[in-house]
This record gives structure tokens, sequence and C-alpha cells, in this order.
């Protein structure tokens, strides 16, 4: 069959959902010349499933792949119908910032961005082959036989690999929301080496607004944890009835009727999932949230499932308010193909094809944050490594996109992988306040960050170092005065005058007390970051030292060259996984499941000998 | 047998011609174990300590072991060995990780009375977990690579 040359370019980005637009966005303002190849320019940046961008842990990532020049929050931010920030009671290490967009705002606004962006071509079109020579991508082939060729290819291709949409019995051949899907890009990728895993996800119905009994749901409230949620979040629960019809018709369920192979998300299990392994309680929490202010169409929350239509509508009816609800999407089921991730190297890189490079779903993961995190740090490598420059490999003590791409590639995926905050161990360290004083400063040597941007963050760096000056050099006198003061907001008043810096240490003491005091002309951002500094300046050097232990084992490196079978007593195990993930460092290989502390240190000494210093 | 003077000095040999010459004796006897030696010592021996805390065994014909099991399980089970309230620690990194866990023990409590948010409290839980496992081999430690290049020859 003739294949038509269609063009050349630096990078070709396949797929433009969050990952694919991150991507995109970074090589092209590195400036590469970019193709972004996406099924329909309507499904550009897509919002599949929940309207709501951050939340806990996906806050964090947003907020870092802002502070790396990444285009998912600028976006949000444009298109938000409500924000909200959780966790507030929990300390400053948990929250995130968590909203609402529109979804059919989001993609319009992004497909502006994108279609303006120089260094940036979009086309449709599907890819369904690889160009590769001497194991180096050179370009790809789309379903009309057209070639385009590329210097580096990015595979941001989501849930479209081969998916198949399950409504009960139902299977159907398709994409998210009835489009098209990728036929031969997985078989081709097996045929290549990359083993495939099958995984499965799912939405929940869409409920038409003016069917919804909303009185109904304003009288049953949620338990106040989710006070903080927007007030345009409106609680329901499920009924004994939603449990009955669920458990009578459990084998026409995609799932539990064994139609589908793919192995689902643990942290977004169906309804019929949450019934069955959870089946002593009593009720199943549940939200109803709009879905854009142009259409009419509400959000069922924790309600995704794969059963029939017709068991649809009646677990839709059992619900609280929603017992003549007009359903106008159906749930369903998607089961799609991905790549094992431990086929990739940190910086995203695929081990087996040079220049070829995965990002997002198609890694294993679920989530339009966790996507656009890697398809921003796939895009920043591919354009490192064209310009022959070292790659961006964040640790898990820089970002939450460190642990998640540590976690990819290092423990590999058995279902589709969330980000939560438990899976961070510097928690205290990564907080979605300082993402910025974290990662601008390397975004700004990837190229991602202009000037402007940087020198704001210096200039933000140095005002909080005044402000500290600023607190240890300014005491608070204690006068009858100040001594009502504090009576009157009802906090401990000290007993002897002190710095500024020393009291700001105590919890109960913010700026906006001592501002009554003393005038600190600095911003609320400049004067927030110090408080919380100061305040948890103890824990805070903790996690730091913590980290610094870390970094020690991450700076052992391991050549990539090595010989594992060379390497004297290693148990089994340990030797079997070390070839397959072939770790950069100690650190990466400590972190691999079934090696051990003494495998760990027999390398050390195998390193030590062959190798030569490798302090 | 020549009676035992109450104190065996430590720093000087005391052995006499008299020890000389029976250690003489039995080598050129025909036992040098299991011999008559052996039941005159042993009878000795008891004049001096409760018979019931003599037990006979062959290391190198496995003969006997079965009963020091069997006398420390009794001696245990009637109450007869005290725990003393010290506690052995067998080198100087181990009792080094002990007192950073004791330490890191105290910060949670410290972090817990103050009702401080679960993340913090939690690094200290951390310490905690990790410095117990310097010790059991739980933890990678990341210094351990230059202690043992340090302290040991590793060869070739």
């Amino acid at each position: 069959m003739k294949q038509f040359e269609a063009g050349k370019y630096d990078v070709i980005v396949v797929g433009a959902g969050h990952a694919g637009c991150e991507a995109a966005l970074a090589t092209a303002r590195m400036g590469h010349k970019t193709l972004v190849v996406t099924m329909s320019l309507d499904s550009i940046a897509l919002m599949p499933c929940s309207p709501s961008i951050g939340g806990t842990g996906k806050g964090q990532l947003l907020k870092e792949i802002d502070a790396l020049g990444g285009q998912i929050g600028i976006n949000a931010d444009k298109t938000l119908i409500q924000s909200r920030m959780l966790n507030t009671a929990k300390g400053p290490a948990v929250h995130s910032l968590r909203a609402q967009a529109d979804k059919k705002v989001y993609p319009k606004i992004m497909l502006e961005y994108l279609e303006k962006h120089n260094n940036l071509d979009i086309i449709e079109g599907i890819v369904e082959d690889l160009i590769i020579k001497d194991n180096k991508i050179s370009g790809v082939v789309l379903n009309n036989n057209e070639k385009i060729l590329a210097k580096s290819v990015i595979l941001t291709t989501g849930t479209y690999l081969k998916a198949n949409i399950l409504i009960g019995e139902e299977n159907t051949e398709s994409g998210p929301h009835g489009e098209k899907r990728s036929n031969n890009l997985s078989d081709n990728l097996k045929k290549l080496g990359f083993s495939i895993l099958r995984l499965k996800t799912g939405t929940p119905p869409r409920i038409k607004k003016d069917s919804i009994d909303f009185t109904k749901l304003q009288e049953e409230c949620g338990d106040d944890t989710y006070l903080t949620f927007s007030f345009d979040l409106k609680p329901s629960y499920t009924t004994n009835k939603t449990k009955e019809i669920i458990n009578d018709n459990l084998s026409r369920s995609a799932m539990y009727g064994g139609y589908a192979t793919g192995v689902g998300p643990r942290y977004c299990p169906s309804i019929e999932d949450k019934i069955v392994r959870f089946s002593d309680k009593e009720k199943h929490q549940l939200f109803l949230e709009p879905e854009s202010i142009h259409y009419d169409e509400w959000y069922l929350q924790g309600f995704s499932t794969s059963m029939p239509r017709d068991v649809q509508e009646k677990l839709v009816h059992s619900l609280p308010g929603l017992e003549n609800a007009q359903i106008t999407k159906y749930a369903y089921a998607i089961e799609y193909d991905a790549i094992n991730s431990l086929q990739i190297k940190p910086t995203l890189e695929t081990k087996i094809i040079e220049n070829l490079y995965t990002a997002g779903q198609i890694n294993g993961t679920s989530g339009y944050e966790e996507a656009a995190g890697q398809g921003l740090i796939a895009g920043i490598n591919a354009g490192l490594k064209l310009l022959n420059k070292e790659p961006l490999i964040l640790k898990r003590s820089d970002a939450y996109i460190g642990v998640l791409i540590d976690d990819l590639v290092t423990k590999g995926v058995k279902d589709p992988y969330r980000m939560l905050t438990s899976r961070a161990e510097f928690r205290l360290l990564l907080r979605h306040d300082n993402a910025d004083l974290r990662l601008r400063e390397m975004g700004y040597r990837c190229n991602t960050i202009n000037e402007e941007q940087y020198s704001r963050l210096l200039e933000k760096k140095a005002n909080i170092n005044y402000l500290i000056e600023e607190t240890k050099n300014n005491k608070l006198l204690i006068t009858a005065e100040v001594k009502e003061i504090f009576k009157e907001n009802n906090i401990e008043c000290p007993k002897n005058s002190m710095n500024y810096y020393d009291l700001l240490k105590r919890p109960e003491i913010t700026f906006k007390l001592i501002d009554q005091f003393h005038n600190f002309e600095y911003d609320k951002e400049i004067k927030n970051q110090v408080e919380i500094e100061l305040k948890y300046q103890g824990y805070i050097k903790k996690a730091y030292k913590e980290s610094e232990k870390l970094k020690k084992l991450e700076e052992k490196k391991i050549p990539y060259d090595i010989d594992y079978d060379a390497v004297k007593n290693l148990a089994s195990e340990a030797r079997q996984k070390l070839k397959e993930v072939r770790p950069l460092s100690l650190g990466q290989a400590s972190r691999i499941s079934g090696v051990n502390p003494v495998d760990i240190s027999l390398l050390g000494i195998y390193l030590k000998k062959e190798y030569g210093k490798n302090d | 047998m020549i009676f035992i003077s109450k104190f065996l000095p430590y720093g000087k040999q005391c052995i006499d011609q008299e020890d000389i010459d029976a250690v003489a004796d039995v080598l050129s006897e025909d036992f040098i174990t299991q011999g008559p030696k052996i039941t005159e010592f042993e009878e000795e021996i008891s004049k001096y300590v409760d018979k019931d805390s003599i037990i006979k065994i062959s290391a190198l014909k496995n003969e006997g072991i079965e009963k020091v099991h069997d006398k420390i399980e009794s001696m245990v089970f009637k109450g007869d060995i005290k725990s003393n309230s010290s506690v052995v620690v067998t080198n100087s990194r181990h009792k080094d990780a002990l007192l950073k866990a004791y330490n890191s023990i105290n910060d949670a409590i410290v972090g817990i009375d103050q009702r401080l948010p679960y993340d913090f409290i939690e690094v200290d839980f951390k310490n905690i977990w990790d410095y117990l496992g310097y010790i059991n081999g739980d933890t990678v430690q990341e210094d351990l690579l230059d202690t043992i290049f340090a302290n040991f020859c590793i060869g070739k």
C-alpha cells in the first residue's frame, strides 16, 4: 500500500487529551516544530468523566504542572464554575484545590489556545502504526496511509487503544462517548515488543437537570466533611432499594457478568463494586453536579456502572430526588489497551524504541491531572533530548509528579493509578502552596517558564527572606493595650516581649493578629508562606532531612548496561525484577517490590568493586 | 585434689606442677575423653553444686544436649530465671538506632498531645519505623555501604 508522505516535524504528539495538550505545548514552547494528531478537533482536552479538576492529591499535581509552565491550570481558571479548597482543617500538607470546570467551555478554550500557538499544527487523523529505523522512531502512519516523519513521537492515546464500550451485555468497539477508536496501534506496539495490559474504567449516567427534585436533595444533607465543597454539589445516597436492584441484576453487569476482561480502578469503583464489596454499608454517598452552564446535564458522581440501560433506569429512580429523573446519557464501562509502565524510563521515553515517549492513561494512570503531569514531563524531555540536554527527572521529594512517574516506572501498575496524598512520603515538603518555589526554577531551565515569570519567582523568594528577617528584627512589647487585643482574640498573651519570629512559631498566632501591632508591608501570599515556614519549621526540617537521605541513594547511579547475573547472592526475585525495571540508581532499585535492603547492599558492594568509586 | 583458694588470679597464671602432673597422667593413659577423670570431676563438683544442675553432655557425639534444653525450660517455668532490667544490644549502630527511635517516639507523643495534623506526626512515625528497620534489616541504610567499607575489608 502506498504511503503518502505528508510532512516532517520535530515532534508528533498522538492524541490531544490532557496529556497530549501539555506535551505539545511544552515542545512547541521549547521551539520545536510540533504536530498534534487527534481523532477529532471536537474532542481536544475533553473531560469525558468528572467535570471536576483537582481534589486530594490531584490539586497538588495541578499546582506543580502550573509551576512548570503547563497549561491545564490556566485553562481551568478560565472555565471555572466553582472552586473550593479542601481539607483546610487537616493542615497545609493536604490542602488541595478542587474546582468544577465547564465541560463545554474547557475544550473550546484549550483548542483556541492551541490553534493560536506558534510551532504547533493540528490535524485530524488516527495513528495506526509507527515508523521505526534501527530501534529509533522516525515517524507515524495514519489510518489513511499518510506517513508523517518526526524525530520524536509522544503517544498520549488515553483510553482509545482498542477501546470497547460495555453496557450490560452490549459490547461496542468505540472510544468514549461514541467516538472512534484506534484499531491497530496497540497490536503494532505489541509487535515491537511492548507488553500490553487491558484496563477498564467507567463513567456514571448524566441526568437532565429539570428532572431532578432538588427539594429532596437539600433536606438530606451529607456528612459534614463535605461542607467545604461547593454548594452546587448536591449530596444524595443509595437506598436499600438500590442495593436490591443491583444484587438482583448483578449477572447483567458487564463486570460481574463476565463480559469485561480489563482491570478497573480500585479507587474509583462502580456502584455495583461498592454494593458488593461493602455489602454491610447502609448507604453510599453520591453527588450531583452541573457539567456546564451551557446545557442542563448534571453528573451523578459515585454512580459509575456497566449495568444494562433498563437496570440503570431502575437504579437511578431508586435514589432520593431522582425518582422521576431522566437519563440523558447512560453510564458505561470502557476497556482499553495500555502499556506496561515498567517498559518506560523515568524520563517517560520507552526503553525499547528511542525517542518514543508515552504519557497519560496509556501508561496505566487515571485522571486528567495525572495525564497532564506526564504529558508535560514527556514533552519537556522529548524537547530536551532534541537539544542534546540532560532530561528532567523529578524526585519523590521534588514533586507529586515525581512520585507519580517513579511509582509507574519502578513499581508498575495493576489497576488504573490514581494520585493520592498518601502515596507521597514527603507530603510536608510537597505542599500545594510551595509548588512554584520548588519547581519554577526547573521550568525556567527547560524554557517552559519565561523571563518574566522567573523574575517574579526570584522576587517572591527574596521577599520571603526579607519578611523573615523583618520578623526577627522586630519585637512586640507587651503593653496593656497589647494584652487587651490578645484577650479579645482569645489567644494567650506572651508574658515577656519577644520578636515576631518567635511569636509566629506559636500555632494560634497569624499575621492577621500581629498586623495590628506592626505593619509588615508584604503580600498575603508572602505572609502565608512565612507563617507556614515558621510554624512547621521543626517538622519541615525533619522531612527535609529524610529527603536528603533519599537523595543520597538516588545519587548512587547504576550503569545502564549492568549485568545482574554477575551480582552474586541476589535473591532470585530481586534479580528478575532488577532486570525488568533496570533502575537508574540504588534509590530507585530499593523501591522495586521484591528487592530487599540486603539486595541493595550486595548491589552497592558490586558496584563499588566493578565500577570503582561511585560516591 | 588441692583445695581451691578463694580467688583465682586472672592476670597471672597459677598453674603449678601438681596440675601439670595431673594432665600428664591422663595423657599417658587410655582415655582422653569420657574417661574416669570425668566421673571423678563430676563427683567433686557435685560437692559444691546441686546435683540436679549437673548435666553431662558431649558436643562431639551430640549427646545430652536435649537435657540442657529441658533443664532451661523447667527453670523458666519454675521461675528460677529472673529477667533483669538491663537490655543487651550487640553493636553500637543498633544502640544508636534505638536511641533515635526512642527520641522519635517522644516527639510523636508531643505532637499527638498538641493535636497536630496527622501529616506532622507521621514524620515522626516514619522515623521510628526506619530506625527500627536499621536493626532488623527492613530499612536500606544509605550510609551502610560507607560504614561497611570503612570497617571491613571487602577484598579485590
